[in-house]
C-alpha cells in the first residue's frame, strides 16, 4: 500500500494480517535478506524502510499492537507485526516492556487470551497467538518460534 | 428452535422429516466412523437439516426443493462452504433469478457481516449479474459500511465492483462523507487513494494531486494528532520524493503545527523525512528547532536531521529504541 503495510489484495487497506502473509512468503521465497540490527547490504524487492515505519506505528500508548491504522490494539497483531519485524531484523526497536504489559491484560481468569484488554471471555485463536507474541518477546518457559513457518524453532 | 426457511411470513418452521416434498428422501447421517470421540451434540433441527442435506448433495440432486433446503442449512450455519458451492451448482442449474438470490444472501450478509462465505457469494452473483448490479452492490456496501465503517470485506467487496463493475461517479464524495463523519477513519482514507490514483474519471494521481493536498492539509490541520492524513499525503507523492520536498505546502504544513504544538511526532517525524529527502530547512524552521532544543536543553546540534531526531527520542518514547538507531544511520 502508499503507507509500507501491506493489504489483502492491490488497493486493500493496509492490515497486520496481510503484512505478516506478504512478507513471511517472500522471506521463505528468499526474496528479504534484510538485518536491520546489522549494517549489512539489504536486499528486498519492497520498500524496507516504509515498511519498517508502518509496522512500529502499529505500537499504540497501550503498549499493544493495531491491526490497522487508528483502530484499537489486540492481542494478536503483536504476532503478526512483531513476526514481521523479527523477520527483518527490526524487533529490537518496539517497546518491548509495554507490549509484554499489553498483553498480560489480555489473559483472562481462565488462562486463554482474548482479543482485548479486560474482556472476560478468551479464545483459542487469541490464546495461540498471544503465547506465540510472547515467545517473539522472549519469556521465560516459552519455545522459541520460527515466526515465518509459525512453528517453534526447535522443529527445524 | 429452528429459524425459518428465508420467507417473509410468520410461517413455523417445519422440519424436513415432516415434509411432503422430501418425503421419498432418505437422510444421509454424518460419517463420522465406527468410535466417534468428543462428537458434537448438534440441536434436533440442525441434526435432521443436514441429513437431508447430505442425502440431496450426495444424491447430486439439482432441483427447487435442494435449493431451498440449502437455505435451512445456511440458516443454521452460514459458514459452511459446502452447502453454499451445492447452492450455487444448483442455482446455475436451474438458471434461477439472481437478483432474487442477491436479495436472499444480503439478508443473511447483514446479521453476518463478517462471513467469508456470504461475501463469496454475492462476489460470485454480482460477476454474473454484471454492470447492472454495480449500483445495488454500492447501496449494500454502503449501508454495512454505515453500521461498522472499517468493515474489511465491505471495503474488499466495494473495491472489487468498482473495478468490476464500475459505479465511480460517487465515489470520491463518499470518501469526504465517511471523512466528515470519522476523519480518523484510515479506511475512508484508503479507499480515497484508491479512487485518485485509479478512477478512470478523474485522471490519475498527477491530476488530482494538487486537490488533494490542499484537502490532506487542511485535515492535518483540524487534528494533526491523526496519523491517517499525514500518511496519505505521503502517498500522494509516492515514487517521487523530489516532488515532495520542493512542494512549499508541506514543509509549511509542518512548521505550522510544530509552531502550535512542538511535540507533535508526525510532524517531526515528515520534517526528518524530508530532510533526509534534500530539503534545504528555511531559518524559520532552523529557528523553531532551536527553540525546541531549548524548550528541553542539550547540546545543540550541528545538523538539524539529528537535532530532530534526538527531539524525536524524547516526543515518541515508545520508538525510543527507533529513533536512537534513526540517528545513528544519519551520521554514515
Amino acid at each position: 500500500s502508499y503507507d509500507g503495510g501491506f493489504g489483502m489484495v492491490p488497493g486493500s487497506e493496509s492490515h497486520g494480517g496481510g503484512t505478516f502473509c506478504a512478507v513471511a512468503a517472500l522471506y521463505l521465497m528468499g526474496f528479504i535478506q534484510v538485518d536491520l540490527a546489522s549494517n549489512s547490504r539489504e536486499s528486498a524487492p519492497i520498500d524496507v524502510q516504509l515498511l519498517l515505519e508502518w509496522c512500529l506505528q502499529r505500537q499504540a500508548a497501550d503498549g499493544g499492537f493495531q491491526g490497522r491504522r487508528n483502530k484499537p490494539s489486540d492481542t494478536c497483531y503483536a504476532f503478526w507485526i512483531g513476526g514481521v519485524l523479527k523477520m527483518i531484523g527490526a524487533y529490537h526497536l518496539i517497546d518491548h516492556g509495554a507490549l509484554q504489559e499489553f498483553l498480560l491484560t489480555c489473559q483472562t481468569c481462565y488462562g486463554g487470551f482474548s482479543k482485548f484488554p479486560d474482556d472476560e471471555l478468551p479464545d483459542i485463536y487469541h490464546s495461540y497467538y498471544g503465547l506465540a507474541a510472547l515467545s517473539l518477546l522472549g519469556e521465560e518457559e516459552v519455545e522459541p518460534l520460527c515466526a515465518e513457518l509459525g512453528i517453534i524453532a526447535a522443529a527445524l | 428452535m429452528g429459524s425459518s426457511s428465508g420467507e417473509e411470513g410468520e410461517e413455523e418452521w417445519v422440519p424436513p422429516s415432516r415434509r411432503p416434498e422430501l418425503a421419498d428422501v432418505a437422510p444421509l447421517p454424518q460419517a463420522d466412523g465406527p468410535c466417534p470421540v468428543v462428537s458434537i451434540a448438534y440441536r434436533g433441527d440442525f441434526h435432521e437439516v443436514m441429513d437431508y442435506f447430505r442425502a440431496l448433495y450426495a444424491a447430486g440432486e439439482r432441483s427447487p426443493r435442494a435449493l431451498r433446503l440449502t437455505a435451512d442449512a445456511i440458516h443454521l450455519n452460514p459458514g459452511n462452504y459446502t452447502v453454499w458451492h451445492f447452492r450455487r451448482v444448483v442455482l446455475e442449474a436451474l438458471d434461477a433469478d439472481l437478483l432474487l438470490e442477491m436479495h436472499f444472501v444480503d439478508q443473511i450478509a447483514e446479521s453476518n457481516p463478517k462471513n467469508y462465505q456470504v461475501w463469496h457469494h454475492k462476489r460470485w452473483l454480482a460477476e454474473k449479474i454484471g454492470p447492472d448490479a454495480a449500483n445495488s452492490e454500492h447501496d449494500f456496501t454502503r449501508k454495512i459500511l454505515a453500521m461498522d465503517a472499517k468493515n474489511y470485506h465491505a471495503w474488499s467487496h466495494r473495491q472489487w465492483v468498482l473495478q468490476a463493475l464500475g459505479g465511480w461517479e460517487s465515489e470520491l464524495q463518499y470518501c469526504n462523507q465517511l471523512l466528515e463523519e470519522d476523519v480518523f477513519n484510515n479506511s475512508a482514507w484508503n479507499q480515497r487513494y484508491l479512487v485518485v490514483t485509479r478512477s478512470p474519471i478523474l485522471g490519475g494521481l498527477a491530476a488530482m494531486r494538487d486537490s488533494e493536498v490542499d484537502y490532506t492539509v487542511e485535515a492535518i490541520m483540524v487534528n494533526p494528532q491523526n496519523e491517517s492524513p499525514w500518511r496519505y499525503l505521503r502517498g500522494l507523492y509516492k515514487d517521487d520524493n523530489n516532488l515532495l520536498v520542493a512542494d512549499n505546502r508541506i514543509s509549511d504544513a509542518c512548521l505550522k503545527v510544530l509552531n502550535k504544538d512542538w511535540t507533535c511526532v508526525f510532524a517531526l517525524s515528515f520534517l526528518l523525512d524530508l530532510l533526509r529527502m534534500g530539503l534545504q530547512p528555511s531559518d524559520e524552521l532552523k529557528g523553531t528547532i532551536e527553540a525546541m532544543e531549548n524548550s528541553d536543553p542539550e547540546t545543540g546540534h550541528a545538523d538539524i536531521a539529528v537535532a530532530v531526531c534526538s527531539i524525536l527520542q524524547k516526543c515518541d518514547p515508545l520508538r525510543i529504541n527507533y529513533w536512537s538507531w534513526y540517528q545513528t544511520t544519519l551520521s554514515s
